[in-house]
């Protein structure tokens, strides 16, 4: 690069103010070049202010370019349309062999081109990286705009380029030039206005915007060091100099580019080249979905009529003949036959597969969707108002979530993928965001906070629900909010919460096309090998009308199936989800009681200390329990009014007509998220999609503005109505507990169903239900030896794992007439592969074992592998103890056998193991152990100590002082209860229930998170006929548990 | 460790080294440590978590030390102590493990009447240090490792008795690895007299044949030995005189012999001397003179003049009887090819270090400056002095050369307020009123923004602007945007 001309020709530079005062006002400027904070860790405005900034300030267009992503464009597209901003949808992108460049669609077709290049450099790349060459841009220019970033520093290397952009794009390439007050931004523009000239390439103005107002700047320094790792100090020249990123209006650019105005003038031209819209994105269902001489409708009507005779073979009730008729019209009116189709395709799949699935959502209770078998619910057995669902006037997509048994989703997965080629299908991204937590962890690792005072204030935040109560968490860990850094941190933590983070896969939404998605959205690789992600979320996809599948995993449907499997080779019973007899009255006693250890949902401490309230009797009562015990209706403080109406203590009153059609059902207490919505409707006069609009800003973290906004639009529409101030205002509440942990009740019926069917199997076939969840784990809330003690109290007998017997999986072993017992399968030990059981199973069926080296040679195992199964001791049928087994798989060698046929040795006498090292031993290698429970062999010592049992503490006076101690089932935070920890306490007589407040576990924290066994010391409490201890101190018990029965193994 | 830093003692110490995947873990742990609940093995960030949670509930106590292990310094510091005792017999060795010290007191108990004394007198000399320390006198070096081990008092095991002394002993005193030894517990077997009850025969299949090896060396069946340690030679030259010297120049020839010497030793291992130390012993007590090297050297002439030059500097000692020079550090020499025509450039610099040791030599380190580029926007911070001598940076920054060519040559530490008027309110300026007279601008560039430094004070946000006096002076100033004051920053005359 040539010097700068010093001294240059003398002439005054016009000074800012005068530029403005002779700048032709009503000329136009389109910022050309945008980051949002799509650009994970480098933008530092959220798509939506920079929209709204941007209409503010006047200008024409706004163009959304991010760095390889299209992640921000469907926000700033919902942004920009009510506000009337023309958006340009783009990206910048940096090949390997050139320098960057922005491209921006023209058209549809240009669009497509993007998106398929940028998913061509994401699959290619590692995840979070894109990797494209000069010629992938070539191959996809068509409909794009190209505009070369001119950078001062590598002006001379660009000349070189230009030419080459020139000929792949002609007179759709641009050079592009900013000024953003650096040394020199005359003499600058006068080089990059030569290099453009020389190439022929016409040059534009732009302003490289990374946030909508200065004051970001802030920020974005913060986000760079986050992105690099180091302290904002540390980011020497990796920050910007000043702050002049931000978005400028038509007059500030023109002053900027004050000798050479055409250059913010041609702006204008190329907004006005680009005519594309997100609008004009069609989503279309992949068509192969019925037969050639089928339409949509007619196949999906055949199915759904075929589908009811198999349902009611008795003849289809009336009622269910004339629901089908209805939502068929509605469906063919709304024109979701297609998303039916498919729905019906994946259940269809995985019922030929034998993997048990059930759909929930909103259209999946619906009677068509009962014909088709993608729930099992019976219309017949819950009031089901379809229009609830799928609404006429919203126009909103249907929602049907299937779970699939946990360990096969992946097949349904993969059968999509094949189905519809990686190019038709591919995962909903989930955009994670900042909460308070790793908000102040990365803001304060960026602001140079010692790594200690970092973790200290991360920890504090741990359950903040807003910003609010960051001030004075932060003053309770001793660190002063009102310092200078106290308050840097708390503003910066407050702009950075909710930005986006990075993209994940989410659980399992599904997009399937009829075109090639990669022209839909760019698609990218996920974390995890053989899965491809889009780059937008379930809210963008909401937002077009792209419709998704929610393919999800559920422990639970794994054990229902594998019952039902061993119910039929048990009994030769055929039993399915629909088909398991309803509304027993002695499945619904067993719930009453809270014995429900392995019941689907309802297993929970929350839940168990609930079920003895609310006593459910049928079927709907169980809907409701299923939806009672969530954050949003115990943040809403509904559960207690609707106890007391259930248990008659208060009246049932509804202020008017339509709240009682709303709550009718609930007692006049709205428990499930469309209660609340409708009311909203109803009472306040929300229009559905406005109600909707409240639930999502409920659920945001930012935009505290906007939630007042609706807070006063729902009183002042209620008081209009009639309605009390304590009513509205209640409601209120009631709506912003649902925000973010809502249940619907269309979820909560198909829940309920699965609890229900877990409950019948537990009550009817406990062996089952045993074996069924050991061979399903890891689920739910229990452990194995848990299950298995809950088994063994109601009669079930379990046998310990045996060389003999045992399979991979808990089998049932059947003696005589008897009840049959569970033989527990190699799964429960710890380091035993699923190949290592299928040679054992193989080699013992010429024959029984008849020794430990036996085994060996007949399976050829590795003798390590054989030490590994006797310190399980799972030799007992051969007459070995595990010493003896263990000394004796330890002497064999992998070697040929025919040499190394084991002398005979002398036996030797080891010395017999205690009871309590056997126990510990169980514990050790399986996890449990069916001999005893270890606190049994402390208990002398334990009571020497003032320790009570589980047992004891039933009948001992509450609000008084005492001890207990026991293996820890589970600890359980839930996010409503104000940093409370649940732990549960087991000994060997029972359960102790435990209450941690916040400031206790934080004393004891380390007992308190790492201890397997535990001391407690507290009051205890009795209330409503549950019981729990209120903790003050904590101990740990683990090492003297591990002891048992063992010399202490220090030995110096 | 705590016998070196005395101020340790009391405190929390917690060891730690990098584990590779598993991240940094505590290795090892003072008495303190290990009361608070911390334990070898475990990751480092949870023992300081414990060991500040204990500090804030007691709000006493010093607060606990962090370092690295060093492995190697341990070593090296058994080894001293390895030398230390051979003042009780000759040979004295480190065990397998890297430690124990071994002593072969053959012959060498009468010295100190009987072994009870010897003992006595080990034990008392290592426990004056502040070391705790666990001894035992017995028939082998298995036997005796192992009572010494596990028994805290001071034992010795009467000739013959070795075998009848292990028997009631833990397994751990057997030298086993931790895998045999938790093995053997598994099958109850704790004690070395329970490993004896099992068939002799049946042990090694199962537990390896190291195990009969260390039992076997433990009773004697086995013959063992270990090395000695030896004195490593140090690099040292050492000079007395008769009477005291008080001639600078005299103490120059002194020592010039003396670095040749050792520069000589090097030599053979490629090598050049980087830091060395003289030690005089005067009539008035000792003084210590140490240098640092820019780079390793050779040449004796070099030294010899940083050591007069050193003279000139600090009074020198009078009266010295004794000098002592010891190389500290020395450093691979760089390969040095013999051309016929010098290669200029390399000469060049040699020369450039040699004068800059010279300098600091003669001035001190802290007065052999030279600037250093840093990478940030501020002018105040984007430059720094560092000393020449000091350890070289991994990557040196370099500016943007446009950034540069626009920087005064001239940088004024702390920027000076100065009156100027603009025609516009946040325009350049026309006049300025600085060392109390008037000056007109004639030309002006700018302004240059430059935003930055919020986190470290107040926001900077100034307006540079580069301007030309009437009297074609190069000034370059800037307006404060929040206060609209300007001030005068550097020049560029």
């Amino acid at each position: 690069m040539p010097d700068p001309p010093f001294p240059p020709k003398s002439r005054r530079p016009t000074p800012d103010g005068a530029a403005r005062t002779v700048c032709p006002s009503g000329r136009g400027y389109a910022e050309l070049r945008c980051r949002t904070n799509y650009s994970f860790l480098d933008g530092a405005s959220h798509p939506d202010e920079l929209v709204e900034r941007a209409a503010e300030l006047g200008l024409t267009a706004l163009a959304i370019t991010d760095q390889n992503s299209l992640a921000g464009v469907v926000r700033a597209h919902v942004a920009a349309k009510p506000l009337g901003l023309k958006l340009l949808i783009g990206a910048e992108i940096t090949p390997s062999d050139a320098g960057p460049v922005l491209l921006w669609a023209m058209n549809r077709e240009g669009y497509g081109r993007l998106s398929r290049l940028l998913t061509v450099g994401r699959r290619r790349a590692p995840k979070g990286e894109c990797h494209l060459t000069l010629a992938d841009i070539a191959d996809h220019a068509a409909g794009l705009l190209a505009g070369v970033l001119l950078q001062p520093q590598q002006l001379d290397a660009q000349r070189a380029e230009l030419p080459q952009w020139r000929d792949l794009f002609g007179d759709r390439c641009y050079a592009v030039a900013e000024l953003h007050r650096g040394p020199q931004d005359e003499w600058t523009l006068s080089q990059m206005q030569a290099a453009a000239g020389s190439a022929r390439l016409p040059l534009v103005a732009a302003n490289g915007v990374h946030y909508h107002v200065p004051e970001r700047r802030y920020l974005q320094d913060v986000l760079r060091a986050i992105r690099r790792g180091c302290t904002v100090a540390e980011l020497g020249e990796h920050r910007f100099a000043n702050g002049e990123r931000s978005l400028l209006s038509a007059v500030e650019m023109r002053a900027r580019f004050h000798t050479a105005p055409d250059l913010v003038d041609r702006t204008q031209e190329l907004a006005d080249r680009c005519t594309f819209s997100l609008d004009e994105l069609q989503y279309d269902y992949p068509e192969e979905l019925c037969p050639a001489d089928e339409t949509l409708d007619s196949y999906l009507t055949k199915l759904t009529w075929a589908g009811a005779v198999g349902r009611y073979p008795q003849g289809i009730p009336d009622k269910v003949r004339s629901l089908l008729e209805h939502e068929l019209r509605l469906i063919a009116k709304l024109n979701y036959a297609a998303y039916f189709l498919t729905v019906w395709d994946l259940v269809r799949f995985a019922r030929s597969r034998d993997i048990l699935c059930q759909g929930r959502g909103s259209a999946a209770n619906s009677a068509v969707c009962f014909c088709l078998g993608v729930t099992s619910v019976d219309p017949d057995r819950i009031d089901v108002l379809f229009e609830r669902f799928i609404s006429e006037e919203r126009n909103e997509a249907p929602d049907i979530d299937i779970d699939f048994e946990h360990e096969r989703r992946e097949e349904v997965l993969q059968y999509i993928y094949e189905k519809y080629g990686r190019e038709r299908a591919g995962m909903t991204a989930e955009v994670i965001t900042y909460r308070p937590r790793s908000a102040v962890r990365d803001v304060g690792k960026a602001l140079g906070l010692s790594l200690d005072r970092v973790d200290a204030l991360a920890k504090s935040v741990d359950h903040v629900d807003g910003s609010e109560q960051l001030a004075a968490r932060f003053r309770e860990t001793g660190f002063d909010p009102t310092s200078r850094i106290g308050r840097q941190l708390l503003h910066l933590v407050r702009e950075i919460l909710g930005f986006p983070r990075h993209l994940s896969q989410h659980v399992g939404g599904m997009v399937l096309t009829h075109r090639p998605l990669c022209e839909l959205v760019p698609i990218e690789n996920a974390s995890m090998p053989g899965r491809t992600v889009l780059q937008w979320d379930k809210d963008d996809l909401d937002a077009l009308g792209i419709l998704k599948v929610d393919c999800l995993a559920l422990g639970m449907l794994s054990a229902i199936r594998r019952a039902f499997d061993l119910i039929r080779r048990q009994t030769g019973e055929e039993l399915t989800l629909a088909a398991i007899p309803a509304e027993d009255p002695a499945v619904y006693d067993m719930i009453q009681q809270a014995d429900t250890v392995g019941v689907f949902q309802i297993e929970s401490r929350g839940q168990m200390s609930m079920l003895p309230r609310l006593k459910p009797r049928e079927f709907y009562d169980l809907v409701i329990e299923v939806a009672i015990v969530r954050p949003g209706p115990i943040q809403g403080d509904m559960v207690h009014p609707y106890l007391r109406r259930r248990s008659g203590e208060e009246a049932v009153d509804f202020p008017s007509d339509a709240v009682r059609d709303v709550l009718k059902k609930t007692l006049g207490v709205p428990l499930f998220q469309e209660q609340a919505m409708k009311l909203a409707v109803v009472a306040a006069g929300f229009t559905p999609g406005e109600a909707d609009q409240l639930r999502r800003a409920m659920g945001a973290w930012r935009k505290t503005g906007v939630i007042e906004k609706f807070h006063q639009k729902l009183i002042a529409g209620m008081l209009a109505n009639g309605y009390t101030p304590e009513f509205a205002e209640r409601l209120y509440n009631q709506i912003r507990g649902f925000g973010e942990y809502g249940f619907p009740e269309s979820h909560a019926a198909s829940f309920a169903l699965l609890v229900y069917a877990s409950a019948w199997i537990k009550r009817y076939h406990p062996a089952v239900f045993l074996a069924a969840l050991l061979n399903s784990q890891p689920m739910g809330f229990y452990a194995p030896a848990q299950l298995v003690s809950d088994a063994r109290k109601h009669g079930v007998s379990v046998r310990p794992v045996d060389i003999q017997r045992s399979e991979w999986d808990s089998t049932l072993e059947h003696d005589n007439a008897g009840p049959p017992a569970v033989r527990l399968g190699f799964r429960q030990l710890s380091g035993i592969g699923q190949e290592v059981v299928e040679r054992i199973v193989a080699a013992r069926r010429s024959g029984p074992f008849g020794s430990v080296a036996e085994v060996l040679h007949r399976t050829g195992l590795r003798a390590g592998t054989l030490t590994r199964l006797a310190r399980a001791d799972v030799f007992a049928s051969l007459g070995l103890s595990r010493r003896e087994a263990v000394w004796q798989a330890m002497a064999l060698r992998d070697a040929a056998p025919l040499f190394d046929a084991v002398d005979e040795e002398p036996r030797v006498a080891l010395p017999t193991m205690s009871p309590q090292h056997q126990v510990v031993a169980d514990y050790q290698t399986a996890g449990l152990s069916l001999r005893a429970h270890p606190l049994q062999f402390l208990r002398s010592e334990l009571r020497e100590l003032g320790i009570v049992t589980a047992a004891d503490l039933t009948m001992l006076e509450s609000d008084r002082r005492y001890k207990v101690a026991g293996l820890v089932l589970l600890r359980q935070r839930p996010s409503t209860a104000k940093g409370i920890t649940f732990v549960t306490l087991e000994d060997e007589t029972g359960t102790a229930n435990l209450i941690v407040h916040q400031a206790t576990w934080q004393r004891f924290h380390q007992i308190a998170r790492r201890a397997g066994a535990l001391i407690a010391r507290g009051i205890l409490q009795r209330q409503d006929g549950n019981m729990h201890v209120i903790v003050d101190r904590l101990d740990d018990l683990t090492t003297a548990v591990a002891e048992i029965g063992t010399r202490s193994r220090d030995f110096h | 460790m705590l016998h070196e830093h005395p101020r340790l003692r009391g405190r929390a110490l917690v060891l730690f080294a990098d584990a590779g995947q598993r991240g940094l873990r505590v290795t090892a742990c003072s008495a303190e440590a290990a009361q608070a609940g911390v334990r070898p093995g475990w990751p480092l960030a949870e023992a300081r978590a414990m060991l500040s949670g204990v500090r804030s509930r007691k709000q006493t106590g010093a607060a606990p030390t962090w370092r690295r292990s060093d492995p190697a310094g341990d070593r090296e510091s058994l080894q001293r102590l390895a030398l230390d005792a051979q003042q009780f017999c000759p040979f004295v060795g480190i065990d397998d493990a890297g430690e124990s010290l071994l002593l072969d007191i053959t012959g060498c108990a009468h010295l100190w009447q009987d072994e009870r004394g010897l003992l006595q007198e080990v034990v008392t000399r290592f426990r004056s240090q502040a070391y705790v320390t666990q001894a035992a006198i017995a028939d082998t070096i298995g036997g005796a490792w192992g009572v010494a081990h596990t028994l805290s008092k001071p034992t010795i095991v009467p000739p013959g008795e070795t075998a009848a002394a292990l028997r009631p002993l833990p397994l751990g005193a057997l030298r086993f690895p931790a895998a045999v030894i938790s093995g053997l517990q598994d099958f109850g077997v704790t004690t070395v007299g329970g490993l004896w009850d099992l068939p002799r025969d049946s042990l090694p299949s199962r537990f390896g044949r190291d195990l009969l090896r260390r039992l076997d060396q433990a009773t004697g069946k086995l013959r063992e030995t270990f090395t000695p340690e030896r004195f490593a030679e140090p690099l040292v030259e050492i000079w007395a005189a008769e009477e005291p010297l008080t001639d600078q120049m005299q103490l120059a020839t002194v020592c010039r012999p003396l670095l040749d010497r050792l520069l000589a030793a090097l030599t053979p291992q490629r090598a050049g001397l980087l830091d060395w130390r003289c030690r005089f012993e005067t009539v008035s007590g000792p003084v210590e003179w140490d240098w640092r090297l820019s780079q390793p050297t050779t040449d004796g002439r070099h030294l010899d003049q940083l050591f007069r030059l050193r003279c000139e500097r600090e009074p020198f000692p009078h009266g010295v009887t004794g000098l002592r020079i010891e190389v500290l550090r020395v450093g691979l020499l760089a390969e040095q090819q013999s051309t016929l025509f010098e290669d200029q450039r390399d000469a060049g610099g040699r020369d450039l270090l040699q004068l800059v040791d010279r300098l600091a030599s003669r001035l001190g380190e802290g007065a052999v400056l030279q600037p250093v580029f840093l990478p940030d926007p501020q002018p105040e911070y984007s430059c720094r002095m560092e000393p020449w001598t000091s350890a070289p940076r991994e990557h040196e920054f370099r500016p943007d050369p446009l950034l540069a060519r626009n920087r005064p040559s001239r940088l004024l530490r702390v920027p000076q307020s100065l009156e100027a008027m603009s025609v516009v309110p946040d325009g350049p300026p026309l006049r300025l009123f600085w060392q109390g007279r008037r000056w007109n601008v004639h030309q002006s560039w700018g302004p240059e923004r430059i935003d930055t430094g919020w986190w470290r004070t107040r926001d900077v946000r100034r307006d540079y602007y580069r301007v030309e006096t009437e009297e074609g002076r190069h000034l370059w100033l800037f307006r404060r945007r929040d206060t609209s004051q300007w001030f005068l920053h550097g020049f560029f005359d």
